[in-house]
């Protein structure tokens, strides 16, 4: 087995999943495919890096985030700089239905260690005590970030609910 | 309290994620190229000489046959035309095209896709030269082989058998008249929530949740009109969960493909979909699947881990004559030639003109 059979059966066995993870968290499917496409590419082109870890598809699910991120705060920056507004390209939903799309652009709006600690736990289907060790903070925060997202994203989906009723 | 159903969103998600290893291979190749020029030029300074290029990698240079990356399957018109969404890219960038061939896939040509250069495209529907593309929220009209394009515009008309399917855009469906490239849209009202359009033997065929359950969409069926979208008829699917295609050759065998906890579930309808009957089970690895029903009665299933051939309408599957080429997507022409293709850089179709056997277009 060379690197890019090993890879090419990591990408087949998570790459669906890591994109899940990352259009929860930016809301923007093409985005999400492009951070885990291009957290791929950084393995295939440094094979070393990703024979030292243990859990590969945690690898690379950190590369993806940290890709979507940094992108998502030099648009920020480029937007601040030109005082344009108009920066935000335009969002991107793959073709599920409009209840899921709801739910990810509702969880835009909360703060981004609230929504990673959602995707993490409910989504990447990590363990309280992992998303604890990857977000470095202690077990209690965690359940208190999880119980303050489900709250916020309640009260927004159910205004939603009710303005269209 | 609204239902805040992450599990279902990741796993949608999951399910409508299309794989596209080579483009992942294409960025690493870029990113290798790219980390050596870096180096040269870090040399170069240290040396004190001069960089003098920087030249990363060239375009490929197009003959009749390269039509470049595929980002979508390929479409077919009739039995000579068909069309595919690609792109190449070089050093300076990536450029989208729009690729043609009207020889059956022996030479493509290259032209301009509709839509502003950053869209996202796709080509909803295809008649002879007739091709609807969408990018972003507009849609496209050529009605010469993508020459030229004019943005869709709904006209007030009746619509006939002369129509086809364009697409559906919510409550909406609307069709297209092969020359003119003129939209209209049906007469009855859309019976289904979240519709897509499939093939189904000649008449309009849709699939799409019945109703709604608070914000949740249930009761998976299927529509069907003969009468050009003047009435539909649905019928419930077997399944609301984990749906991934349908296909009919004739109307009457209709057949519906879900992915379920790695493996796919083939069911199958001998009355128009009035019952359901599961015909096999298949684990595949995880990826998407497509289905193709055809008029010789052959049903071919597409897996992540390659095309599988049922001759006993969906019972048992073999993958005879093909090797592990990863999933396809199938189209069929309005004259009945069948079109099996992959995407990405090394995208490969084969067209076939009965269903069974299969030629591979030039690469």
């Amino acid at each position: 087995m060379d690197g890019e059979t090993d890879l090419r059966a990591i990408y087949a066995a998570s790459a669906g999943r890591l994109v899940a993870v990352l259009y929860a968290l930016t809301g923007d499917f093409a985005e999400a495919e492009d951070a885990v496409h291009e957290a791929f590419a950084r393995a295939l082109s440094r094979p070393a890096q990703l024979r030292k870890v243990d859990s590969p598809e945690a690898w690379l699910r950190t590369v993806a985030m940290n890709v979507a991120r940094t992108r998502f705060r030099r648009r920020v920056l480029l937007d601040r700089i030109l005082h344009s507004g108009r920066l935000r390209r335009p969002e991107s939903t793959p073709p599920i239905s409009p209840d899921r799309i709801a739910l990810a652009e509702a969880m835009q709006d909360l703060p981004r260690p609230v929504r990673e600690c959602l995707v993490l736990h409910y989504i990447a289907d990590l363990t309280i005590a992992d998303v604890a060790a990857v977000q470095q903070c202690s077990v209690d925060a965690v359940k208190s970030r999880l119980m303050r997202g489900r709250r916020a994203l309640a009260a927004r989906l159910g205004d939603k609910e009710e303005s269209r009723a | 309290m609204p239902d805040l159903d992450f599990v279902g969103l990741g796993e949608e998600t999951q399910q409508v994620f299309r794989p596209r290893f080579d483009e992942v291979v294409r960025r690493a190749r870029r990113r290798r190229r790219w980390l050596a020029g870096l180096s040269a030029l870090v040399v170069a300074v240290a040396g004190g000489g001069v960089a003098a290029s920087l030249s990363v990698g060239t375009a490929s240079r197009p003959d009749g046959s390269y039509r470049g990356s595929a980002t979508s399957r390929v479409v077919a018109g009739d039995i000579w035309h068909l069309y595919q969404l690609t792109e190449t890219c070089d050093t300076g960038g990536c450029r989208f095209h729009f690729a043609v061939s009207a020889d059956r896939g022996v030479t493509w040509s290259l032209r301009p896709p509709p839509g502003p250069d950053t869209a996202y495209r796709q080509i909803l529907s295809a008649t002879n030269t007739t091709v609807v593309v969408a990018a972003d929220s507009t849609r496209w009209v050529t009605v010469d082989a993508g020459r030229t394009w004019r943005e869709g515009t709904l006209e007030n008309r009746t619509t006939t058998q002369t129509d086809q399917f364009a697409y559906v855009d919510g409550a909406q469906v609307v069709l297209v008249r092969p020359g003119t490239g003129g939209l209209a849209s049906v007469a009855a009202p859309q019976p289904l929530r979240q519709a897509r359009s499939f093939e189904g033997g000649g008449a309009l065929w849709m699939v799409g949740f019945a109703r709604a359950r608070g914000i949740r969409s249930v009761d998976l069926s299927t529509a069907v009109s003969g009468d050009f979208g003047r009435s539909w008829e649905v019928r419930r699917l077997p399944r609301d969960f984990g749906f991934l295609d349908f296909s009919s050759a004739n109307g009457v065998d209709l057949y519906a493909l879900y992915g379920v906890d790695h493996a796919f579930k083939v069911f199958a309808s001998r009355n128009g979909g009035a019952t359901w009957s599961a015909t096999a089970s298949i684990p595949v690895s995880f990826g998407g699947g497509g289905l193709l029903a055809t008029r010789s009665g052959v049903l071919w299933l597409s897996t992540p881990d390659g095309l599988l051939r049922s001759t006993d309408g969906g019972r048992s599957f073999d993958r005879r004559g093909f090797p592990d080429i990863g999933p396809v997507g199938f189209d069929t022409s309005i004259d009945g030639m069948y079109v099996a293709s992959t995407m990405g850089a090394y995208s490969r179709t084969w067209v076939s003109e009965d269903g069974q056997g299969w030629v591979e277009t030039p690469r």
